[in-house]
């Protein structure tokens, strides 16, 4: 059947036109950048001139040499790990308070969304102002209260890390709770019901019926939380401005940054986002390796 | 075939849809081609520059100026069309680092004194004799051109507006203490008098800016003032000298007298903390003038309340040395050949006498004029901030005068040469050196080598 043949192969000709664009709008917006980022890993290459010298790997034998970077990869890391812990403490904790029904919980839960709307650059300079220490508000309270064993400052480097966490926690705390909430609302009473029957305490019930029903979205919230933070740039940047105190989270972000744009090695601050997307993809595959993927809840 | 026609032979049926589409595309792609055809320009007609100037003078009185500036020029030059567009130092960095990678600069734009050597060893600007020339050399202060103009004997810049960094002190804050600054020659006075102008938690003695550029700042100031440089004669880092590390030392001695959270201050936020009364004294330019204006109770706005101060000479230093604001606009080489040509022309027009007084007195105590009549001309000084602030304007004309003013890093003048002076600036590696010094209580010479061996790897390995 030739005119049927020529049927099939014309609809399979208009199926690929159609898939073309967003072949090429992967192409060119995705897989190009990165194909690019790691070619150029592979160049000495100075950010203000066109010109590139091939060095192989010596960009990653500096950077596996270089003491600055391990340290940038400590202070992503307990950035990414503290902050993600307690956004998903935060963001559990107040999911579960904004499931009851009260008067004003409504308004609450649009309340509750706010630090993850405003943008990072304004919640940074709030927090950069409330914890000055020649005039923000909170070492004033504080210094007012007598509490003891608060610092001078800050945002000095002992302390600029919590201020970073606290920061970041108060910023993003709203998606752990919203994705929290919604699950929360889909959790069948009748479980609860059931486990009232069998003489179970609020905690037990918490513990034996809400943490599993989380458990899916809890460890999606984990793995997209803390793949985020670790690459987090703005938050950092903006607190610290990658030196002065801010030496002290100057995170692996960061440190990529400077040394793209402040020593102008475009070379190595590409070898450097390439290593940080090894250093995630790792973390990923522990990730899934300790956390496989559970059968789906039977919701009924 | 136009629309009307074609959509009725489609509903008379005619047309089946895949004629009715291919001729409708037709008739547009025609229709695009015609209009291209008569939109085109005569032949002969005069072809407009556009020109693209980026300067860092965001301020809105500033703009104001230069658009007045730049719409007076279009009259004269119908053909050119300027589009000056101000932005912060940071912001002018990034795009320029994005644009140059590009190969598409602007036109012109403002930079620091000692981009333009990096720009200049890479190739990167042109010179601007002409314009130098338009203007008048003579005209100009030679402490503002003689750092601009290079062993080949070109101008590689011409600076916009010049100022000089003062030591601002709080006047109110010396009755009794016993203190007198003027008195002040040398760190050891300027070390015992400190404290008794620290009350904490009331104010500070002294406010320094902890962000790695402004850090910067203090390092080759101090270091010239213990009579030492960042660089030696070959240009190779020179941080374990015992001028430099002497610096370190006066750094760490200062530190009682600096607010707690001082390493986290940024340059603006150590002007306010002035104003407001949260400091005694402070490292300053002419623009804090607005600050105190805007902060400072009434009755204080005055410079008899913010004095200036002497700066002082470290124990193996001749005399103190301060930074200079002596920023210029270049032109790049990348640019299309009209678009400079126009840029060229645009600056002479700018600093025309008529024009450039309007900029100036835009921010009038901070961008001060590089022609030296204008200091010996009344319509000038009797601007009314510059007559309230005269000493300020004063202290700022003294060190020009002198010859201590210095553009940034460069405490000897033969470090203007060097070609990685703008790459150690950008980078952190000083204020590195500072911090690990005078916050962690890292020995200064292990930290002071630690620097060194940044630079010669990252930075100059680098640039080979």
């Amino acid at each position: 059947m030739p005119g049927h043949a020529s049927r099939r192969r014309r609809e399979a000709w208009f199926g690929i036109g159609l898939l073309l664009p967003s072949v090429l709008l992967v192409l060119t917006f995705t897989l190009f950048p990165v194909g690019y980022n790691v070619w150029l890993g592979f160049f000495a290459k100075h950010s203000l001139r066109a010109t590139s010298t091939w060095v192989g790997l010596g960009n990653y034998a500096q950077i596996l040499g270089d003491p600055d970077f391990w340290r940038s990869v400590w202070l992503a890391t307990v950035y990414a790990v503290g902050s993600t812990t307690l956004q998903i403490f935060a963001g559990v904790a107040g999911a579960l308070i904004l499931h009851q029904r009260f008067a004003g919980c409504d308004f609450l839960r649009g309340v509750a969304l706010f630090p993850y709307m405003i943008p990072t650059v304004i919640a940074v300079f709030v927090w950069r102002w409330l914890m000055n220490d020649l005039y923000g508000v909170i070492p004033y309270m504080l210094g007012t209260l007598h509490v003891p064993g608060v610092p001078a400052a800050w945002l000095s480097h002992g302390t600029i890390m919590w201020v970073l966490i606290i920061l970041s926690v108060w910023t993003f705390f709203p998606f752990v709770l919203v994705n929290v909430l919604a699950r929360l609302q889909t959790i069948p009473p009748e479980l609860y019901d059931a486990a009232r029957v069998d003489g179970a305490s609020a905690v037990r019930q918490f513990v034996h019926v809400t943490l599993p029903q989380l458990r899916n979205v809890l460890l999606i919230v984990l793995l997209l939380r803390g793949i985020w933070m670790f690459t987090k740039f703005d938050v950092p940047w903006l607190l610290g401005f990658g030196g002065g105190a801010g030496e002290a989270i100057r995170t692996l972000p960061v440190f990529t940054y400077q040394r793209s744009f402040t020593y102008y090695q475009a070379g190595m601050g590409a070898a450097l986002s390439n290593v940080m997307l090894a250093l995630l993809l790792m973390a990923v595959t522990v990730y899934f390796i300790a956390f496989p993927p559970a059968e789906e809840e039977n919701d009924a | 075939m136009d629309l009307q026609r074609l959509v009725r032979e489609r509903k008379e049926g005619s047309l089946d849809r895949r004629q009715f589409l291919a001729r409708l595309g037709a008739t547009a792609a025609g229709a695009t081609a015609a209009s291209v055809v008569s939109g085109a320009r005569p032949a002969g007609a005069q072809k407009k520059v556009t020109v693209t100037m980026w300067d860092t003078e965001p301020n809105p009185a500033t703009r104001a100026a230069v658009k007045a500036i730049v719409e007076d020029f279009h009259k004269l030059h119908k053909d050119i069309e300027i589009r000056a567009e101000g932005m912060g130092w940071g912001d002018m960095d990034r795009k320029l680092q994005a644009a140059m990678a590009a190969k598409s600069p602007p036109a012109a734009s403002h930079t620091q004194t000692y981009v333009v050597t990096s720009f200049r060893a890479k190739g990167l600007i042109e010179p601007v004799d002409d314009v130098v020339k338009a203007i008048g050399e003579d005209k100009i202060f030679p402490s503002v051109l003689r750092w601009l103009k290079y062993p080949d004997g070109k101008y590689w810049g011409i600076t916009h507006a010049w100022g000089a960094e003062i030591f601002g002190g709080r006047g109110d804050y010396l009755t009794g203490t016993g203190v007198n600054p003027q008195s002040w020659k040398t760190w050891d006075d300027l070390l015992r008098d400190l404290p008794k102008l620290n009350k904490p938690p009331q104010y500070y003695a002294l406010s320094l800016a902890g962000i790695p550029f402004f850090v910067n700042e203090d390092v080759y100031m101090w270091a010239g003032a213990n009579g030492g440089s960042v660089f030696d004669a070959k240009g190779q880092p020179a941080l374990e000298s015992p001028q430099v590390l002497g610096m370190l030392e006066f750094w760490k001695k200062l530190k009682p007298n600096l607010p707690p959270g001082w390493a986290s201050h940024d340059y603006l936020e150590t002007l306010s903390a002035w104003a407001t009364g949260k400091t005694a004294s402070v490292l300053m330019w002419g623009r804090t003038a607005g600050y105190i204006d805007q902060y400072a109770p009434p009755d204080k706005r005055n410079p008899d309340v913010f004095q200036v101060w002497p700066k002082t000479t470290g124990p193996m230093g001749k005399a103190p040395l301060t930074q200079f604001d002596n920023e210029p606009w270049v032109i790049y080489a990348d640019a299309p050949a009209d678009e400079k040509a126009a840029t060229r022309e645009f600056l002479k027009f700018f600093f025309k006498p008529e024009n450039y007084r309007r900029y100036c007195d835009s921010v009038p105590v901070h961008i001060l004029s590089i022609f030296k009549a204008d200091f010996q001309d009344a319509s000038y000084l009797n601007h009314p901030d510059r007559k309230r602030w005269k000493p300020w304007l004063d202290a700022q004309l003294k060190w020009v005068e002198i010859g201590r003013a210095h553009p940034l890093l460069v405490s000897n003048p033969s470090d203007m040469l060097i070609p990685w002076i703008g790459d150690v600036a950008a980078s952190p590696i000083l204020a590195d050196m500072v911090m690990a010094v005078v916050e962690r209580g890292k020995d200064p010479k292990a930290a002071a080598k630690e620097a060194s061996d940044k630079i010669v790897r990252d930075i100059i390995g680098k640039a080979k």
